[in-house]
């Protein structure tokens, strides 16, 4: 159990967490290495799975259940609209421990702005040549 | 494999080419949207917790020393260098995966369709272009032959997926003011790169003669084969916007899309004196870029935008835009033209550009 009293900057309560969350990356240079391990072993794991993925299709294309190309030439851009949504969401999932807070609420994992760039402003119209 | 159009970008060479860059645009999203504005709070809460910001105002190193060993300041650096590196690398290894097709199809484009390209072999690149990748973009736009497609591509990750066509360049073409007595017969496009800007032009102004100019043979390479695909009639020409080779009164309007910030601020003042000479009385020279003329920030969140900026020129390929934000570009502009109008909100195209407009 962790001594939040170790931790005083993270004393927020969380409406959705019954503990508290701490700091826990205090020995950093260990820490690193178990993330680098981590990620090494995610990478084996992600190449079994693109290997098994290449195989499957390898067979479907074998056994005729789709053409040669149909998943080569499959489009994931532009993402927009519920895809784009889905992947904002990817992410958040995994990297929203990179904001460094001491409140995890799900809610915030998807907003309206992430729907648009907020580079650009809304187009007076659409202009688009196709 | 030619797996045809997103737009008007060519798509990427393989499925998993196109995903793991979908995948980079993600992540720059997470950067832009969720994680910047964060760290831009907790790093303003930060200043502000000193007695006075006198001490951090105009003294970028001091404001460096305190949000440089910010975790979440660290992590939000690490993501805008790291997604951008990650958007580049894959770029150019998808454009290789195809680039005999690539190179052939450039190489067939060059002399023919319905627009035209100059090059000029003898053009020495000014240091301050080639000593630096702009945006960090390996080779930059002009030591890399598939430099434009590799641009193209990376340009729509950097606008989180919103650049793979042309909305964006024709709403600033179709917005831009034009001359008074209505008269548009010639056109020029000075630092076109892609030629997408060009193109648009052309399309709004279709009796014109539309031209654009880039110190880049491989940008314009590519904006040449591209804007003949498209069916455009444009002109393409390499030279600098500071150096041209148009004879005196030659343009109705100029226009200069992003340019000034990626150049020093005594090559924009040049670039403004020969617009001046290229445009004819009447004429109009529109800028469309960051804005100028900015004071030392004195309030924690401007202290955190200067900061930004600031990182932006040391590690993303930007090195003139902290200058040039606060350089006397719209004085200069003032003082070289007869009339001119600056616009100091954001532009409605591109929120972070400023439009500014000088008549001859």
């Amino acid at each position: 159990m962790t001594d939040v009293k170790q931790f005083d900057e993270t004393l927020i309560p969380s409406p959705f967490l019954a503990e508290y969350r701490g700091s826990f990356l205090a020995n950093e240079g260990r820490t690193l290495d178990a993330v680098l391990r981590i990620t090494l072993e995610l990478a084996a794991e992600l190449w079994a799975a693109k290997e098994r993925s290449r195989m499957l299709e390898q067979q479907l294309i074998k056994a005729g259940v789709i053409a040669e190309d149909a998943i080569e030439l499959s489009h994931v851009t532009p993402c927009t609209g519920a895809a784009r949504r889905r992947r904002t969401e990817y992410v958040d999932t995994i990297f929203r421990h990179l904001l460094l807070q001491d409140v995890d609420d799900p809610l915030s994992v998807v907003s309206p702005e992430d729907i648009r760039t907020p580079m650009h402003g809304h187009f007076a119209e659409k202009v688009s040549r196709d | 494999m030619d797996r045809g159009k997103i737009g008007t970008m060519d798509a990427a060479s393989s499925f998993d080419d196109e995903a793991y860059l979908d995948f980079v645009e993600g992540m720059r999203v997470f950067a832009l949207t969720r994680l910047a504005p964060v760290m831009r709070k907790r790093a303003a809460a930060t200043l502000a917790s000193d007695s006075s910001t006198d001490p951090y105002v105009d003294n970028l190193p001091a404001v460096q020393n305190v949000l440089d060993s910010m975790p979440i300041v660290g992590v939000r650096n690490h993501l805008y260098r790291n997604v951008q590196e990650m958007a580049w690398r894959r770029a150019v290894l998808t454009r290789e995966r195809d680039g005999a097709r690539l190179r052939q199809e450039l190489a067939e484009a060059d002399t023919r369709g319905s627009s035209t390209l100059t090059l000029n072999p003898d053009l020495k690149m000014p240091h301050y272009y080639d000593s630096m990748d702009v945006h960090i973009q390996p080779g930059s736009y002009h030591r890399y032959d598939l430099a434009g497609f590799v641009y193209h591509y990376g340009s729509n990750v950097f606008h989180l997926g919103e650049n793979y066509g042309d909305d964006l360049q024709s709403q600033i073409a179709k917005t831009i003011p034009a001359p008074g007595d209505g008269i548009v017969k010639r056109v020029l496009d000075i630092g076109c790169t892609l030629g997408r800007t060009t193109v648009s032009l052309r399309e709004r102004f279709q009796d014109a003669e539309v031209h654009g100019i880039d110190l880049s043979a491989a940008a314009l390479r590519y904006a040449h084969r591209r804007a003949s695909s498209l069916g455009s009639e444009v002109h393409f020409s390499q030279q600098a916007a500071e150096s041209m080779n148009y004879p005196d009164n030659h343009f109705d309007l100029i226009l200069s899309y992003i340019l000034f910030h990626e150049v020093p601020v005594e090559v924009g003042r040049q670039v403004i004196d020969e617009a001046h000479r290229v445009l004819r009385p009447g004429g109009l020279f529109v800028i469309v870029d960051f804005p100028s003329g900015n004071p030392p920030a004195t309030t924690p969140e401007g202290l955190v935008g200067e900061y930004e900026r600031a990182f932006d020129a040391r590690l993303n390929g930007e090195p003139y835009s902290f200058g040039m934000v606060r350089s006397d570009l719209n004085e200069y502009l003032t003082r070289t033209f007869s009339k001119t109008t600056i616009d100091d909100k954001p532009f409605e195209a591109l929120r972070g550009a400023r439009l500014r407009v000088g008549e001859k």
